[in-house]
């Protein structure tokens, strides 16, 4: 059962869209993964079946049109609120598209680019908000952790198409590996979405024995915590660069197991990553578990055995 | 008996005088405390980015070179309560506003940067800190200015008020 708090995220909104989606029942607001306020655009909120606009008396409708708008001064409003007031605070997050909530929550935003040179340096006009539910669920992970050896803790690639759970199934294992099989686990949280951490304390559960690099990029991160912390295992999100690729294999050679997941929804998609695919040939990666999607968004739907390289 | 009243009348009229400079003084002290308070934010937002609840928790425990901005412990406390920093920070000072020594046009400037804290990014936010503390500036100098002209004045016209009561009064 996901570990859902409504509540912390309703208390980043105001004005219309918080009136509406206090509306909401609980049980409707149990299955919500996301709430999309996009400015001059009615409030959508995302479902496992999909995207729907919330009506003024809070039940939801696949079809739009009639429902009250919202704001720029209400996504304006809703902006400083997921910033705590403090947007100078979150400079680095906000350029980098994302803010981490208390919850683990996340809220993505987006607006018009402000370019200095050829970096992009702030976001202004903020036009778009995506609150991210963070949905913790104990145990989801355990299936796939028991049909793996566990002495030594085999690399793991998880795979899976968009929001099929990757970073869930990643935040367990971290948990398991820690909690139940007391390795020690470094956890490269490059974009804050595992560890969620905010003012240095991780929101989500991931282990007793888990340091968490949070920031950190994978590359550099990776490095820093063979050189530092010595784990057993590094887990990391969505590889997919030629420089996550040889910092993968610099575990390897380095002893240390990585689990890591990948955007991929089949083998077939993920042989064809040009930098995914050498790793897989080379045997630096011994397992594959593929994701389910729709009604099976978090489970294991195919676990394959790579071949030794 | 009656030189009793008339020490009397001197008394409160020389203290009314020196009551009115002490109140011109603390205006100015209470300005010259807010322009301190300007400056430090500017050095939490461009050095440390601090969030402003730190920032003015870390205020509220600065001693004696922010001891007069006793609206800062009550903004604390609503901030803690889970109030949002602008309604917070406009409540403080209207609960300030009934003890302050300051003038309306003082409060307005604080409301104003309160309204502005915490909406833009940090070169942003430095920029328009650094324009209140050029019209703080301002305020504090006539403060000032005002303080020293009228020092001796206050004092002076209670002495000769008291006088004058005293030989209306013989």
């Amino acid at each position: 059962m996901p570990i859902r708090t409504w509540g912390q995220v309703l208390r980043y909104l105001s004005g219309q869209p918080l009136a509406l989606l206090e509306r909401i029942t609980p049980d409707t607001a149990s299955q919500i993964r996301e709430i999309r306020l996009r400015s001059m655009r009615p409030l959508c909120v995302v479902t496992q079946d999909g995207e729907y606009a919330v009506r003024s008396d809070g039940t939801l409708t696949a079809k739009h049109g009639g429902e009250a708008l919202v704001t720029r001064q209400t996504i304006e409003e809703i902006f400083r609120s997921i910033c705590s007031y403090s947007v100078h605070s979150h400079q680095q997050d906000i350029v980098q598209g994302f803010v981490t909530l208390h919850g683990g929550h996340r809220a993505g935003v987006t607006g018009t680019a402000v370019m200095t040179g050829e970096q992009m340096t702030n976001v202004k006009n903020i036009s778009s908000i995506n609150i991210r539910i963070a949905s913790q669920i104990p145990g989801c992970a355990q299936p796939l952790v028991d049909a793996l050896p566990t002495s030594p803790f085999p690399s793991v690639l998880v795979s899976g198409a968009p929001m099929s759970g990757k970073t869930t199934i990643l935040r367990d294992i971290c948990r398991i590996l820690s909690d139940t099989y007391r390795l020690k686990v470094a956890l490269v949280d490059e974009r804050g979405e595992i560890a969620s951490v905010c003012d240095g304390v991780a929101q989500n559960d991931v282990g007793v024995s888990t340091d968490v690099l949070d920031g950190y990029p994978k590359a550099q991160g990776m490095e820093i915590a063979i050189r530092s912390m010595s784990p057993n295992v590094i887990v990391c999100d969505e590889i997919g660069c030629a420089a996550d690729a040889d910092s993968v294999l610099s575990c390897m050679n380095a002893g240390v197991s990585v689990v890591a997941s990948v955007h991929a929804g089949t083998l077939e998609e993920l042989y064809a990553r040009v930098h995914i695919a050498p790793l897989l040939r080379q045997g630096v990666f011994r397992y594959v578990a593929i994701l389910g999607t729709g009604k099976d968004v978090g489970q294991v739907r195919q676990l394959v055995q790579l071949p030794d390289g | 008996m009656g030189i009793a009243g008339i020490v009397l009348i001197f008394f409160s009229c020389t203290i009314c005088g020196f009551y009115f400079t002490s109140r011109l003084r603390e205006r100015s002290l209470i300005l010259q405390q807010i322009q301190t308070m300007l400056h430090q934010t500017q050095t939490q937002i461009r050095y440390n980015a601090a969030p402003l609840y730190e920032m003015f928790r870390s205020f509220s425990g600065a001693g004696a070179s922010m001891d007069r901005l006793t609206f800062i412990g009550p903004l604390v406390r609503f901030l803690e309560q889970g109030m949002a920093f602008p309604p917070a920070f406009e409540q403080a000072i209207r609960q300030w506003e009934k003890q302050t020594l300051l003038e309306k046009r003082d409060l307005a400037l604080l409301l104003e940067f309160g309204e502005g804290l915490g909406t833009c990014d940090a070169d942003g936010q430095v920029s328009q800190i650094k324009l209140l503390s050029e019209r703080l500036e301002v305020l504090q100098e006539e403060a000032y200015s005002c303080y020293t002209a009228k020092a001796k004045l206050y004092p002076s016209l209670g002495f000769l008020l008291a006088c004058a009561v005293t030989i209306l009064l013989i």
